[in-house]
């Protein structure tokens, strides 16, 4: 990157065109040659160059121009480096709308795909504006609201894909941005819209370019703040939109061209205005030229969009560390003058037999054969015994280990909107276990645990690394959360557009199920869960002290840096054993330890050993919901517990300051 | 694990350099912190106090130089052997959600009884103690966050007296107070080391505030040691503007007697 | 035209599942064995045996994608495949269960409540109508049907060769098969897949030599049908077609210059079960003959 500073930009456009007319050279010679001579009849190389690769390199152009204007404006408006249509959710909310309509109302495509996903991605981007508009467009409520968006569409849409599998690849070729074009419909229906909202955008330049003061310095020359603000937004609202309805998600473009503008020297916005289309354009050009040379020999079906997003995700790294995070004292909560006494044993014992309870109900009722309800009887115990119990086991221990993983996190960076599956862990558990699959045909269980215990420690070393050097400020390693997430998501659609069967096992990965548990596995996580928790467990001094700063931590006694290490550790196995049961999404880790605040055991011991129960609790409860809600088909835990963990998030996320 | 002599020890630092990014912080120290005293380090945004404090509480690590305490070098001690001797407060204390006075207090015991000890009668007398000396005992089961700043530094100071050692260092214990709460602190702080017998360093922004509790001043500027003594002896007008850069007039205070800076 | 209408106007699975129903019939109703099917072309394999399953795997979605026969109502649906409700699979108390080495990691549960039959149609070694055809035999020796899947198979030659020949009368050019994904993107079937094998016993080239999975298909964008659709191929497109395909298409130079498009080579049949067994390869044999050759209808 930071060779990039000495280049101009007029050099670095140059440097992205030349390697990109070279491949579309490649492309378009046997077309060029056809068009010489003269044509009799129908010529497929003439046809294609003038009816598919010409409007798909016009399409690229467009495309690649109105995503980085849309990020440009995005970031101009929100104050935000990170702000792009991919990390503020408006993509996955256009691709939930389209698995919909496919699924349930295939009859709104008459009138094509455009209007369904400009609707997703209106309503995706309307509550992610919304949820930080309360905030003044808060930098980080900003993002953070885009990624729970983005994690709770991508969560339905991927029930919804699960449930129907045999649609599987068409939903994933539009998730995955695809430019392929067999006539000149879609670069002339998008190249005047987009046309339309740059004209608008440049006449906003300069208001623009006054958001950049603080607001009291903008209303002070007489600048209506909110309207332009709104005005900006909305702009790059609808950019986003009528690209994703044109081709799908093309990821990060829109994140990448503006920064790569910055960093090349970009430097007033109007500049930046100028150089981070054509970037762009530049960009989504070249990679669509070298995606067009290279899939012919791999004989294989990839998607430009899913590229753009393999490649892109690593730059939010990069990024995270320029964005200006103003380290603020948690919150004071004044309106509670006294601590509300709570009796924490029978807090705890309260919760350990509800546990109890809900585990025995969730082994012996069930839907009957008939679909009615009905309690299990001797007879036909043994059986069920063998099927349910591993299942509620599983799922019980993987809720514990989520939860006692969230406690440790939260503690651990003082930062009380961190879990396993926020911050990434979960997300690299997986993408550990993705590897395993491309490694090996069939992996066995210690293998998998292997493999995905190695994903969450690389991805907790990565956090390390990044976040570690601003003493871990909380919204840091949430972001950095999302770039793992979203790198997660890029590989999966890479794999399920190709229609890899091995796209399906992943995605039954990620969903969650408990379903093919069976009875010794279940026993040894339960045994773990119990093992670890307890091990957690004579953690509580540290984790008691460590929220109270390095300093204070250090100066009490505590090695600071060996300690950590200890928790990290132990949060990653506990994270990468319930990952393989129950998959990286299901924002237990997140929930759970809140239960528990919110139940009155707010020191480490009580916290955590709460967290666990209604950890425990909460899973149990989504794979019972998961076995009989749509009986006999079954839904997997994870993503049902996701459901509900999002709209969490989002609730915490409001309450925030 | 033997526990050195720490009854009113001190510090002893020599030749002390600390260096960040190739910019020197402090530049060959040398200096004594008097063991059973009230010692003020003074000076300028960047004169490197807060980076002695922290140097003398083992939060960083010196360049060059050494720093003793009670005679052994800082950097030799076990953790929590020298958390059982020395106290430390910083400037930015993190977050207590949800902790009482208390149980905040309590926090404290952890040099003695570890990540897996008993939290024994002793412990309780201890914090008890703390909170009694610090005078929160109305507060002591109120939750920290719903504090106000004046109460909340006691309650850390508490924490840090609950630590039971024989010296502590505080790191501008008065930034985000007002004059009131300023004074109530300091105050606090003097009449603790004086009952206590213990070592007391504190870094200060102000000069009279610094000759008004300490019994000893260290006035440090751009990394070096300019001026060391008594408060008389710091607060002339030469040695003040030799430590301010600014022309000072010193008179005694109307009731006090202390000797009062302003400049002029 | 619907492809019930199709298939029940005429139609050769229809006789030949009377035919194959007979005698099980008439051997009383205890003599059927139970089955359960994790898979549908195992199941439609069956049923052409005379053996209807009492559980079957998205039982509910058989009449979007197998469409013929139609599926009794007493068949129950027991779940997702990958997912089978084990519950409700055990309480229909199957003597036999029917999988396929795609829901192997099921297998040992699926013993625990009855043998299980797995059989592989679509493997890396291609060649899945012969493994269909395999796959019927092993299937009537398990289920004591072992001259139903003679006469069947038999059955199924003759028929087959009829196609042929009907074919070698019509000379149809190569054909492209595909299966719209939306209205940029198609599946195309070709190597290793069971409309490849159709087509070589009824003697059609398949215009789509490029590469494909080991199921028989690739997915494309649909300019790379322009240099494989020559002066004299036809192109066959299966249900179902999203909304939104043909109206855009309608405006695509690329698509409707296309020669098959162009010069009326071109037709959408009903859904036949992609990767299904022998009963889909007649199916299939049967639209794309009818369609050829439509005065050959019988």
């Amino acid at each position: 990157m930071s060779a990039l500073r000495s280049l101009s930009l007029p050099l670095l456009a140059l440097a992205l065109a030349g390697p990109a007319a070279a491949l579309t050279y490649l492309v378009l010679a046997p077309g060029l040659a056809a068009l010489g001579a003269p044509a009799g009849g129908f010529d497929p190389a003439r046809m294609l160059l003038l009816y598919s690769d010409l409007p798909r390199l016009t399409t690229a152009l467009v495309a690649g121009a109105a995503l980085g204007l849309s990020g440009t404006l995005l970031q101009q408006v929100l104050r935000n480096p990170l702000a792009s249509p991919t990390t503020l959710g408006l993509s996955a909310g256009a691709n939930l709308a389209l698995a919909l309509a496919t699924l349930y109302a295939p009859g709104l495509y008459m009138f094509g795909r455009d209007p369904v996903a400009l609707a997703g991605s209106l309503v995706a981007g309307l509550l992610v504006l919304g949820l930080s508009a309360r905030r003044g467009f808060s930098p980080i409520t900003l993002v953070l609201g885009g990624l729970v968006v983005g994690l709770y569409c991508g969560a339905l849409a991927s029930l919804l894909t699960l449930l129907n599998d045999r649609y599987l690849a068409s939903l994933f070729i539009w998730g995955s941005g695809s430019l392929q074009q067999q006539d000149w419909s879609v670069p002339l229906s998008l190249a005047p819209r987009v046309a339309v909202l740059a004209v608008i955008a440049v006449l906003l330049a300069r208001p623009l370019t006054l958001l950049a003061l603080p607001d009291e310095n903008t209303r002070g020359l007489g600048l209506n703040t909110a309207t332009v603000r709104w005005g900006g937004a909305a702009i790059a609202l609808a950019l986003a939109a009528v690209v994703t309805a044109a081709v799908g998600v093309i990821g990060f473009i829109g994140l990448i061209a503006p920064t790569v503008a910055r960093i090349a020297g970009a430097r007033t916005f109007a500049a930046r205005l100028a150089w981070s289309p054509l970037i762009g354009a530049l960009l989504l050009w070249f990679t669509d030229a070298a995606v067009t040379v290279l899939s012919g020999p791999l004989a294989s079906f990839v998607p430009t969009g899913a590229i753009t997003a393999v490649f892109g995700s690593p730059l939010l790294f990069l990024l995270l560390p320029r964005l200006r995070v103003v380290d603020r004292r948690p919150p004071a909560d004044r309106t509670v003058r006294t601590v509300r006494r709570v009796n924490t044993p029978l807090v705890l014992a309260a919760l350990a037999a509800g546990l109890v309870g809900l585990a025995v109900a969730a082994v012996l009722v069930g839907r009957a054969t008939d679909g009615g309800w009905d309690a299990v009887t001797a007879s036909i115990l043994p059986y069920v015994l063998d099927w349910r119990l591993p299942r509620v086991l599983a799922a019980l221990s993987a809720g514990a280990m989520l939860a006692a993983a969230g406690v440790i996190l939260q503690r651990l960076t003082a930062n009380d909107m961190a879990s396993p599956e926020v911050i990434g862990v979960s997300a690299g558990a997986t993408m550990g276990l993705a590897v395993s699959l491309v490694l090996v045909a069939a992996p066995s269980v210690a293998m998998q645990l292997g493999f995905s215990f190695t994903g969450a420690a690389l991805v907790l070393a990565l956090i390390f690394l990044v976040a570690g050097r601003s003493g871990f400020a909380p919204e840091r390693i949430v972001l950095a959360g999302i770039a793992l997430n979203a790198m997660l998501d890029a590989f999966v659609g890479l794999f399920a557009a190709a229609g890899d069967p091995r796209a399906l096992r992943l995605l039954n990965w990620m969903a969650g199920s408990t379903y093919g548990i069976e009875l010794t596995p279940a026993l040894t996580a339960f045994g773990l869960s119990v093992g670890l928790v307890a091990l957690a467990c004579l953690t509580m001094r540290w984790l008691d002290i460590l929220p109270l700063g390095t300093a204070t931590s250090q100066s009490l006694g505590i090695a600071v840096k060996r300690t950590r290490g200890l928790l990290f550790t132990a949060a990653v196995g506990l994270t990468a054993a319930a990952t393989l049961v129950v998959g990286p999404l299901s924002f237990v880790g997140l929930m759970a330890p809140h239960i528990a605040r919110e139940l009155g055991l707010k020191r480490a011991l009580p916290q955590l050993l709460g967290a666990a129960l209604c950890g425990a609790a909460l899973m149990v409860i989504a794979d019972f919901i998961g076995r009989n809600a749509h009986f006999p088909y079954q839904l997997p835990a994870g993503l049902l517990s996701a459901l509900v963990g999002a709209p969490f998030l989002m609730l915490l996320l409001l309450k925030r300051r | 694990m033997a526990t050195p002599d720490i009854s009113a020890a001190g510090f002893e630092v020599r030749g002390l350099s600390y260096t960040i990014d190739g910019a020197s912080i402090l530049s060959g120290l040398d200096l004594t912190i008097e063991p059973g005293s009230v010692t003020g380090l003074i000076g300028h945004n960047g004169s490197g106090k807060s980076t002695l404090v922290r140097l003398l509480g083992r939060q960083l690590t010196p360049t060059s130089g050494s720093v003793s305490f009670a005679g052994t070098e800082v950097r030799t001690w076990g953790e929590r052997a020298f958390a059982r001797s020395v106290a430390y407060l910083p400037q930015e204390t993190g977050a207590t959600v949800g902790l009482t006075v208390r149980e905040l207090v309590g926090l404290g015991r952890y040099p003695w009884h570890g990540p897996l000890g008993r939290f024994g009668p002793t412990d309780h007398a201890k914090v008890s103690d703390a909170i009694a000396r610090c005078g929160l005992e109305p507060f002591a089961e109120r939750i920290v966050d719903t504090l106000s700043g004046g109460e909340r530094q006691r309650a850390w100071i508490a924490m840090t007296l609950a630590q039971d050692t024989g010296c502590l260092l505080l790191d501008e214990p008065t930034s985000a107070l007002d004059i009131a709460h300023q004074i109530e602190v300091l105050g606090l702080i003097q009449r603790l080391c004086r009952e206590k017998g213990m070592t007391g360093v504190v870094v200060l922004h102000d000069v009279n505030m610094a000759a008004r509790f300490c019994d000893n001043i260290h006035a440090l500027k751009g990394g070096r040691l300019v001026a060391s003594g008594a408060p008389a002896a710091i607060m002339t007008p030469a040695c003040l503007a030799e430590i301010t850069g600014i022309a000072m007039q010193v008179m005694a205070h109307p009731t006090l007697g202390t000797p009062v800076a302003c400049p002029g | 035209m619907t492809p019930t209408d199709l298939l029940s106007r005429r139609g050769f699975l229809a006789g030949c599942a009377a035919l194959a129903t007979a005698p099980a019939l008439a051997a009383g109703p205890g003599d059927a064995p139970r089955i359960a099917s994790l898979d549908y072309g195992l199941a439609n394999t069956a049923m052409a045996l005379g053996v209807t399953p009492v559980g079957l795997a998205a039982a509910a979605h058989w009449k979007d994608w197998v469409v013929e026969p139609p599926l009794p109502r007493s068949v129950v649906d027991i779940g997702r495949d990958r997912e089978v409700n084990l519950e409700l699979l055990a309480s229909l108390r199957p003597e036999l269960i029917l999988a396929t080495p795609y829901v192997q990691a099921l297998r040992s549960r699926l013993e625990d409540i009855a043998p299980v039959l797995s059989l592989a149609i679509y493997t890396p070694d291609g060649n899945p109508l012969e493994r269909s055809y395999a796959a019927a035999r092993s299937l009537g020796e398990r289920l004591g049907r072992e001259r139903e899947a003679r006469q069947f198979l038999d059955e199924a030659d003759a028929f087959l060769a009829d196609c042929a020949a009907r074919v070698a009368r019509a000379k149809p050019g190569p054909a492209l098969l595909i299966n719209f994904m939306d209205s940029r993107h198609a599946r195309v079937y070709g190597a290793q897949g069971l409309y490849q094998d159709v087509l070589d016993r009824i003697g059609v080239t398949n215009a789509w030599d490029g590469p494909t999975t080991y199921w028989g298909f690739q997915t494309i964008g649909l300019e790379q049908l322009a240099t494989k659709a020559g002066p004299d191929t036809t192109i066959i497109a299966f249900e179902p077609i999203p909304g939104d395909v043909e109206p855009t298409l309608a405006q695509s130079p690329l698509w409707t210059q296309l020669p098959p498009i162009a010069e009326g080579r071109y037709a959408v049949l009903p859904s036949v079960l992609t990767f299904g067994t022998v009963p889909a390869a007649l199916r299939f044999a049967q639209l794309f003959t009818d369609h050829v050759d439509p005065e050959g209808r019988r």
